[in-house]
């Protein structure tokens, strides 16, 4: 069988937090911990979380732009051979970036605001050595064009354009070298939401074209809904629940993943949902909970809860990491142990 | 932005004004904008007639800074008026000369102006002789006097030196020291500031460290210690290599902590990172996307610094630390004005006191319109 062209096992990214006098570190920010999930040849994921669930983490880790602390990232450009990029040092990954590329959050952050579009696009191929600097122009002429820009636009600078054009040659300089993989990290959050629309069909055409695949990372269920093939949920730096687009939206298992579709705004007011299920915040990644991380927030919480942590359960080619569903465990059901008291 | 589209550069039609700024460089850009800045602007004209009048001392003065006139000893300015000289056929600068006299009561030595007489300023005339660039001999200036008449627009010191020219003098020490102790503690500072920021760890601490110990020094008495270690039978130009170089040591320590925060930001900033994932080399990231992005607040920043320099200088030769005469800086000859005498019978030797105030304000507003301009995002 062919192998997976990511595949992401036990990633863990902690930050040292404090340090001591000699540079040891003391405490850990658990950015990211025990991330498991595969990604094939064409296929988008979509990441989706509350802020600070780590989801960016996870995006600039499988880019090794983070050094994990453990974990694997398996990345199989070419269908045959296996990398593991997490131990990979700064020069073996060299040749290996140009099949992986990223696009940003915010496009006015991610063009050097002193190179013309010609100069950006043309920088991936320019340091990969690719053709000379006539072929170089050819070919960011009929990137920019497919990216919906016109070619004229070669040698304006960034701050001609607005967030929309200048997501399009964000786009545009991911693609110049035909990469496999884009991780996206959160590429319409700060667009309108008509050029949402626009940018997120680009990718998709983009997509089918190019025969890429997505790391699509997003707090918009509605835009991950729009694009993902499969659904990923983080919390807490733990992924608590991945699966297909329609099981993940249209069964949702952990009570998190619950709570998160109840709370995305419906168009429709009259199919308002309940709301107000969830109390609290994200905690703390320095100061994780004790147990399965989200139970101080869960509706469906039970004592074992506060110790146990669930291990990634499979159920139906899905998975969940929540104890309710882990199979040999029998819970204590304080609801229904109330009512046989009754 | 409108207002940045509308000052392009004379514009054939509105289309080619737009694209003429669409591919207008950050360089343009940030001229643009510094030209927005008026006080700025005139600040900048401010300095450049300055450091073009004291670096070309030698010419524009009439007289030679060291030399005594005992006819003329603590004389007030002679006033500059235009106006038609008896014998010239067009209107002219003229000054009346000056008439020393004992006060009837007093018995003072006091001057008076004769009014009857106007002696006509001449223009680019031969005097004493001096070095253009120290390359070529030539005896022209810019003003001066037929021979016996007087001419000291701003008084004369105690011994009867012309306190024009010695505030020009004074200008091109005091203007070079800012400059080039500057330029000495950039070196220090971009370097240290760049290692310690681009390397990061142990590196960084040890230098940061140092700087936050340098900063915690008062510097007068760090000032004192050094200069009283100058040897007495220095020249007064080994002095002046000597009071730079202490001036640049203390100071590249905010240099060095500006660098290196900015360093920090821009290395995170998304596109420096997207150039990595690109898979650009380190020194691409540094030399394409870091340094170029860096530079306009560098400039800014030194700017800024100039004025503490020329400020540091004035105050150490005012205390009699630094230079001392006959070398002639802003700072000693405040020196020579620091008595209450000097206060209410010859206020015409604190003008060097302006010119500092002048320069300092001049680099204020000028740093601060780079500073403005030098920001990406400020439209």
């Amino acid at each position: 069988m062919k192998p997976p062209l990511l595949s992401v096992k036990n990633l863990r990214v902690w930050f040292p937090k404090d340090v001591s006098f000699f540079g040891k570190p003391l405490t850990w920010v658990k950015a990211v911990d025990d991330v498991c999930f595969d990604l094939h040849e064409g296929e988008t994921l979509g990441l989706v979380g509350e802020s600070g669930s780590g989801k960016s983490t996870t995006g600039l880790a499988i880019l090794r732009s983070h050094r994990p602390r453990d974990g694997s990232v398996l990345f199989c450009p070419d269908g045959q051979r296996v990398h593991d990029l997490s131990k990979m040092e700064h020069r073996e990954l060299q040749p290996l970036r140009r099949h992986m590329q990223m696009i940003f959050q915010d496009p006015f952050a991610s063009l050097n605001p002193r190179m013309t579009v010609l100069q950006l696009v043309s920088e991936p191929l320019k340091v990969n050595h690719v053709g000379n600097a006539e072929q170089r122009k050819q070919r960011v002429r009929e990137l920019i064009v497919e990216a919906g820009l016109k070619a004229e636009f070669l040698n304006r600078y960034p701050h001609a354009f607005s967030g929309g054009q200048r997501q399009r040659i964000v786009i545009a300089r991911a693609l110049a070298l035909q990469p496999k993989l884009i991780v996206c990290d959160e590429p319409v959050s700060a667009l309108d939401v008509s050029v949402q629309a626009q940018i997120l069909n680009l990718m998709m055409s983009l997509k089918e074209k190019y025969g890429l695949s997505y790391v699509f990372v997003a707090h918009d269920l509605e835009v991950v809904r729009h694009i993902a093939d499969r659904v990923a949920v983080m919390y807490a730096g733990r992924l608590v629940e991945d699966g297909t687009k329609a099981q993940v939206f249209g069964n949702p298992l952990h009570p998190y993943t619950r709570a998160l579709l109840a709370s995305s705004p419906k168009p429709n007011p009259s199919h308002r949902a309940k709301r107000g299920i969830l109390h609290g915040e994200v905690p703390d990644p320095s100061n994780l909970p004790s147990g399965c991380v989200f139970h101080p927030r869960c509706p469906e919480a039970r004592p074992e809860c506060s110790h146990i942590v669930p291990a990634q359960t499979r159920i139906d080619g899905r998975n969940v990491r929540c104890l309710l569903y882990e199979s040999g465990r029998t819970l204590t059901d304080p609801a229904g142990a109330d009512k046989a008291a009754s | 932005m409108n207002a940045a589209k509308t000052t392009a550069v004379a514009p054939v039609s509105a289309d080619e004004a737009k694209l003429a700024y669409y591919e207008a460089s950050q360089w343009s850009l940030m001229r643009r904008r510094f030209c927005k800045h008026k006080v700025a602007v005139w600040a900048i004209y401010i300095l450049v007639a300055l450091y073009v009048v004291c670096m070309n001392c030698d010419f524009f003065s009439a007289y030679d800074p060291n030399e005594f006139h005992e006819r003329w000893v603590d004389m007030p300015p002679q006033i500059l008026h235009f106006g038609k000289v008896e014998g010239y056929r067009w209107p002219r600068f003229y000054v009346h000369p000056s008439i020393r006299v004992r006060h009837p009561v007093t018995l003072d030595e006091c001057y008076y102006a004769d009014t009857s007489r106007r002696v006509p300023l001449e223009f680019f005339v031969q005097g004493r002789p001096w070095r253009f660039l120290g390359l070529i001999d030539t005896q022209l200036h810019f003003f001066g006097v037929p021979d016996g008449e007087s001419c000291f627009l701003l008084g004369t010191g105690r011994l009867g030196q012309d306190m024009f020219s010695r505030l020009l003098y004074g200008g091109r020490i005091s203007l070079l020291v800012g400059f080039t102790a500057v330029f000495l503690s950039f070196f220090l500072g971009i370097s240290l500031g760049g290692i310690s920021g681009f390397f990061g760890g142990k590196v960084d601490i040890v230098i940061q460290r140092v700087a936050e110990v340098l900063m915690t020094i008062p510097h007068i008495p760090i000032w004192l210690t050094m200069a009283a270690a100058i040897p007495k039978g220095w020249t007064s130009l080994q002095t002046y290599f000597v009071m730079t170089l202490i001036l640049a040591c203390m100071g590249w320590t905010g240099l060095c902590r500006t660098v290196r925060g900015k360093l920090l930001s821009l290395r995170e900033e998304d596109y420096a990172r997207a150039a990595v994932l690109a898979g650009a080399s380190q020194k691409r990231v540094i030399f394409v996307h870091l340094i170029p992005n860096f530079l306009s607040h560098i400039i800014a920043t030194l700017t800024l610094a100039i004025p503490g320099m020329i400020l540091s200088e004035t105050s150490l030769s005012y205390l009699g630390l630094g230079l001392r005469p006959p070398i002639v800086s802003w700072g000693v000859l405040l020196k020579e004005a620091h008595n209450g005498q000097a206060v209410l019978n010859q206020p015409w030797l604190l003008v060097p006191a302006l010119a500092v105030i002048l320069t300092v304000l001049a680099f204020n507003f000028a740093g601060e319109g780079l500073r403005d301009a030098a920001d990406p995002y400020s439209t």
